[in-house]
């Protein structure tokens, strides 16, 4: 198995150079990367080459999902009448300046995805269609990969584990999948789920772990132990094992003095671990209810840590008490704006934080000074449909939101923590916004 | 289960007990025409009584008189001369009359009474009603839902070939909005082998098509319509057997045999059976299994994961003709249907094996009385429960792409919800009670109440369960629904007449501890005027669709209910007009043109808004319809039969406000997407007699389906909208009848053409595919 596994990576790695360095017209290739001596686009161009550029603008219009190619952010209008390419999703990451991708999210199918690139004239274009071995819960930039992560896997020794596709960036082709068990790594008796990746150099990455214990059926409880616990587990990618073991986890660092810090939306797990201006990893524990019935699962607060990316270990002299700070409201999403700037996504009401409960209730909160502030210049939650994923470019960040049936992107103001209508989407009958983000077109 | 078990054999034990007191006395006997052929649809009627019956496929009729004596007896039918005869009948005793109809001057030949027959079923009726005779499609393969297709306003989508998900649509109405019906017993709860696609055509008698507008007989919350199957229920011993085998390894056959004693017992049997490979070729891009990338190039593949099986046995046991029953019978079924799940929700989406799986296991009671106690006064009971499951199988490791190739990966199931064995037992029962009075030749009441009781649970050894909702996701559901409906029926004139009635819904869910009702009352009326060869309908009905009770209660936790949500409300409106006729003898033609208008108000939609902040589902404004359906046949003697039906309609959304604003809704006015709004069929039969053998005839027919291209979301959303493209699809068909009419072979072909064919968007329906069938009727 190993050896087929290998070799058909092997061959993978061959057909993509093969590819690049005969099909390749608009991107240049570089050499480097690789395990071997193959050639691979690590997908970094120069200034030189650069054609132009493009906001791409997700949204959602009764059953389509469209990308909308946008020169200006801050004024104006866009109609989905007429524009926006059919894509398969309206939740849009970039791998680098070069290429969006987007992921379908349908029940009960495999995950599709499809990653789109800006042609020499400007227009986005369909660069690859791909059907993923595993539906995908966490997508991320790492490297010359886009990784998309899930876990609800069970390894060939029955055991649960966590699947990571590592996607060449440039091209949008799975290279490999690996695979890690998930059992007795935080504690013992009890398996992790994992949410959030950041990239935290030397060829490693984190992910928050939401614990579970481990039972025999799934009739029996499996409410964790661990109630007043945070993990954070440390990853390292090894391109020298063999494909499936290539992510290899070096470490799992704990903390008490906050719950864990996964949220949830449904059954999806939602990340609430974002990065600093220095490369430090804030995590942020949601310390949400378990239901109404239920009530609380930890004593402990919503609350902030920080992991030192150049010790890998919680820096025992930070810690901010977020419902403190914010008159009992507990953190649902958190989004890093740069600048140690964080849009906290809490909880509406001080009483409901369960999955589900009502959130979109916005804060934005510097992770170095621990300055809380709500933010204005929003429709109240209740009217709130959808926020996007910021978008930061320099110093200015940009937020799509669909509020009471209009779609506008935000722009913040980052020192009065006020947000500002920009370019409004227009048509969208009852759909809601993405996100947006800007790529380039290069020779 | 049990109980309801020992309720039927004590109410059976009542029944026998009171049977052996009486002894009924009995005129039955056989209509024909002048060449000893069998006449249906002929009237009896018993002078100075209020008995009458219909003349069935042989011509046979059976009346049961309170007691013996001399009687008038008089025997109508609209292509014959109407005949009296007097008929003398000792107390308890059985005469048996055979009567002779001659034909009436204009009407010479029996063929062209095929164009009659439609109308004359449905001729007193003032609803938007079209019945499909079933009986000329016994020799093809086709099965209940191509049967339908062919009808005007309706369209039947397939995913697929056999066993395919399908979407049956009227009128701009789908899904929830149309009821079926089994003999006027709700199919809501049936198991998945009582679905139109694979119902044989063989066990039907006819269907009717009720659009719009539906009558109390069917207590249902339809707010666009009801279709009715009404199986063969034969008076005399009857055996049909058929087989058909074709293209893509499928085989199918059905056996129907009934008996009928002189005492009045019954047995009927319907066991059929339906297995196909389903490898047809389809034209997809395919996926390279260790990149994941989809070719750029499309390529032609076979599918490989959509085998198709059910086998299903409908035994039903019991007495017709009886002084305490006209039919008391008890049934059982059984069913079991296998089915690969070869694609996703879009046709990229290639799985390898997953499955679903499904058992009926269901009890039923059929009671129908005609002049129960006093003359004129009708009751039937029909009773059911289905105590089977459906199961979702999905456990592969394996990933497979459209060249049937596979990988082994790290996680089993190849859906993105992880493995599953998730069982639905949705247990349910209902009971239909329908008691009629003829007051006079002018009045008469009809009342109608049906149950219908719902219980699921599920049950997946496979699940994670780690949010409160997936916790609480095996916790029974349960819903109780009562209708009860009155109507009045007023014969002004012998050729106008006017029904008015009303109907009052009733619906109680429970879920956990909670419990949550509602209720509303809805009216209409109907009538009917006819003038020569022409026929005018007309009717209204003000309908609801009561909500589920996933939108009432979400699922408990994370998709939150709404207990406030009104009903579905919706306004029929429907105007008929029809003409038949027959010139010189020799040509006959029928044509009905159709005009309806559907407004709906309140529909149930998802709320985007506040991620549980609010109702999950909300009342947010409706869809208006305008349709007109044409419809028209024309017999030349027995030689040439040329039909046809055109539908165009408008199908508008009426959401004038974007949910939670007062925001003006962007799409409002625009026509309704993935709805197809110009669409037809034409058809054509030649009958040559005598051919190599006489008395051995040859029917040839032509069969042409079109619709045109239709958006599959608003048309005017994005750069590039998708359209699912205009297509036209030609069959052919050869049957040939020997052994005196008892022997029947057919060969089709049907997409003659093999043109790339969908319904509904990139799920492509098989190319040229040929069928033979071979059918033995006594």
């Amino acid at each position: 198995m190993k050896k087929r596994v290998l070799s058909t990576v092997v061959l993978a790695f061959l057909v993509s150079a093969f590819t690049l360095t005969s099909c390749s017209s608009d991107d240049n290739s570089k050499p480097g990367g690789g395990d071997d001596d193959e050639i691979i686009d690590d997908g970094e161009r120069g200034p030189e080459d650069l054609i132009g550029m493009k906001y791409i603008l997700g949204a959602s219009a009764s059953k389509t999902n469209l990308l909308l190619e946008v020169d200006n952010l801050k004024e104006g209008s866009i109609s989905v009448r007429g524009n926006g390419k059919t894509a398969l999703g309206k939740n849009i990451y970039m791998f680098k300046d070069l290429r969006a991708y987007v992921f379908e999210y349908r029940k009960g199918d495999p995950s599709g995805m499809q990653s789109w690139m800006l042609n020499k004239d400007l227009r986005l274009q369909e660069n690859t269609l791909v059907d993923l071995p595993n539906r995908e819960e966490f997508i991320q930039p790492f490297g010359r990969f886009m990784i998309s992560t899930t876990g609800g896997i069970e390894l060939e020794n029955g055991k649960k584990g966590q699947a990571f596709n590592f996607i060449n960036g440039v091209t949008g082709a799975i290279e490999f999948t690996s695979f890690v068990n998930v059992e007795n790594i935080a504690e013992q008796g009890e398996y992790a789920n994992f949410a959030g990746l950041e990239d935290i150099g030397n060829d490693r990455f984190v992910m928050a772990i939401e614990p579970f214990k481990i039972t025999a059926n799934s009739d029996q409880d499996n409410t964790s132990a661990f109630r007043d616990r945070a993990w954070l587990a440390i990853f390292k990618l090894d391109m020298s094992q063999a494909p499936e073991n290539r992510v290899v986890l070096e470490d799992v660092v704990k903390d008490d003095r906050m719950s864990f810090a996964v949220a949830r939306y449904r059954s999806s797990r939602v990340s609430t671990i974002g990065k600093g201006a220095s490369g430090d990893i804030y995590v942020f524990s949601p310390s949400a209810m378990i239901s109404q019935e239920k009530g609380a699962f930890s004593t402990k607060p919503s609350a902030v840590l920080k992991f030192d990316k150049n010790t890998l270990k919680f820096d025992r002299s930070y810690y901010f008490d977020l419902e403190a700070k914010s008159g009992g409201h507990k953190v649902y999403k958190v989004y890093a704006v740069g600048k140690d700037q964080f849009i906290l996504n809490m909880f509406a009401n001080t009483d409901q934080s369960w999955n589900m409960a009502p959130a979109n209730k916005l804060a934005l909160f510097n992770a170095k000074t621990g300055q809380f502030q709500w933010i204005s210049g929003l429709e109240d939650p209740a009217l709130i449909a959808e926020i996007g994923t910021p978008y930061v470019e320099g110093d200015e960040v940009f937020v799509p939101i669909t509020a009471a049936a209009k779609s506008y992107v935000y722009l913040l103001n980052r020192t009065t923590a006020t947000f500002a209508k920009g370019l409004e989407i227009k048509d969208l009958g009852d759909g809601t916004v993405g996100n947006v983000v800007k790529i380039n077109s290069y020779k | 289960m049990r109980k309801f078990l020992l309720l039927t054999v004590c109410i059976l034990g009542q029944i026998l007990a009171v049977q052996a007191q009486h002894k009924p006395t009995l005129i039955s006997g056989i209509v024909q025409d002048e060449k000893g052929k069998p006449i249906d649809f002929a009237t009896i009627i018993l002078m100075d009584t209020k008995k009458n019956d219909l003349t069935d496929e042989q011509g046979a009729f059976r009346l049961k008189l309170g007691s013996g004596g001399t009687y008038k007896l008089v025997v109508q039918h609209v292509t014959y001369e109407t005949k009296e005869m007097t008929v003398k009948v000792e107390d308890g005793g059985h005469v048996k009359q055979n009567i002779v109809l001659s034909a009436k001057e204009a009407i010479l030949d029996d063929v062209v009474l095929q164009v009659k027959k439609p109308i004359e079923k449905v001729r007193e009726s003032a609803y938007n009603v079209i019945a499909i005779d079933a009986k000329p499609l016994y020799n093809s393969s086709l099965d209940v839902s191509g049967a339908l297709d062919r009808v005007s306003g309706v369209k039947v989508r397939r995913d697929g070939a056999e066993g395919s998900d399908y979407t049956f649509s009227m009128n701009g109405f789908s899904g929830r909005h149309i009821r079926f019906f089994m003999d006027g017993v709700p199919m809501e709860g049936f198991g998945s082998e009582f679905k139109i696609n694979n119902l044989p055509i063989t066990m039907v008698d006819r269907i009717e098509v009720y659009k719009g507008v539906v009558p109390v007989e069917f207590g249902s919350d339809a707010l666009g319509g009801a279709v009715n199957i009404i199986t063969n229920k034969s008076k005399e011993t009857k055996i049909d057997a058929s087989f058909t085998t074709g293209s893509f390894n499928t085989y199918k056959s059905h056996l129907n045999v009934s008996k009928v004693f002189d005492n009045g017992m019954t047995f009927q049997v319907n066991a059929f059976q339906n297995y196909s490979d389903n490898n047809y070729k389809v034209y997809v891009p395919v996926a390279n299994l260790k990149t994941g990338v989809y070719s750029k190039e499309k390529k032609w593949v076979k599918r490989f994961n959509d085998r198709f099986q059910t086998a299903t046995v409908v035994a039903k046991v019991g007495v017709l003709d009886k002084s305490y029953a006209d039919r008391l019978l008890i049934g059982f079924t059984y069913g079991e249907g296998k089915k690969g799940v070869q694609t996703g929700t879009i046709m990229e989406k290639v799985f390898g094996q997953k499955k679903r799986r499904s058992v009926t296991i269901m009890p039923s009671l059929e009671y129908s009385k005609r002049n129960l106690f006093v003359e004129g006064l009708d009751v039937a009971l029909t009773s059911n429960y289905n105590a089977g499951y459906n199961q979702n199988i999905d456990t592969s490791r394996y990933k497979y792409n459209w060249a049937g190739e596979r990988i082994k990966t790290m996680k089993r199931g190849e859906s993105g919800g992880g493995p599953s064995l998730v069982k639905f037992f949705d247990h349910n029962g209902s009971t239909t009670a329908n008691v009629s009075y003829k007051i006079n030749d002018k009045h008469s009441l009809s009342l109608n109440n049906v149950i219908y009781y719902f219980n699921r649970k599920t049950e997946d050894p496979l699940a994670v369960k780690e949010t409160e909702s997936e916790k609480k996701s095996e916790t029974t559901r349960r819903s109780l629904k009562n209708i009860t409906a009155l109507s009045y029926r007023y014969n002004i004139l012998d050729n106008l007449n006017v029904s008015v009635f009303g109907k009052h819904y009733s619906i109680k869910h429970t879920y956990l501890s909670e419990s949550t009702s509602v209720d509303k009352s809805g009216y209409g009326i109907a009538a009917t005027y006819l003038w020569k060869d022409f026929q005018v309908k007309s009717s209204f009905e003000k309908t609801y669709r009561l909500p589920t009770d996933s939108e009432l209660f979400g699922d408990g936790d994370m998709v939150w209910g709404n207990t406030d949500l009104k009903p579905e409300a919706g306004n029929n409106y429907n105007f008929n007009l029809s003409y038949s006729t027959v010139l010189d003898k020799v040509h006959a033609v029928f044509a009905d043109a159709g005009f309806v208008y559907r407004k709906t108000e309140d529909y149930i939609r998802s709320n985007p808004y506040g991620s549980g902040s609010r109702a999950s589902s909300v009342n947010i404004g409706g869809v208006e319809s305008v349709g007109l359906n044409v419809e028209a046949r024309y017999v030349y003697n027995d030689f040439l039969q040329l039909g046809g039906s055109l539908t165009t309609q408008s199908i508008r959304s009426k959401q004038k406000y974007a949910i939670g604003s007062d925001e003006l809704n962007a799409y409002y006015n625009e026509r309704v997407p993935n709805e197809p709004y110009f669409f037809g069929s034409l058809d054509a039969g030649f009958l040559f007699k005598d051919v190599i053998v006489k008395g051995n005839n040859l029917n040839v027919g032509y069969n042409l389906r079109y619709i045109d291209h239709y958006s599959y979301d608003f048309s005017s959303i994005g750069e590039n909208p998708i359209w699912i493209p205009s297509q036209v699809v030609h069959d052919l068909s050869a049957s040939y009848s020997f052994f005196n009419n008892s022997l029947h072979a057919t060969v089709e072909a049907n997409n003659v053409f093999d043109k790339l064919a969908y319904d509904n968007y990139s799920f492509q329906k098989p190319g040229r595919s040929f069928m033979f069938k071979i059918r033995y009727s006594y």
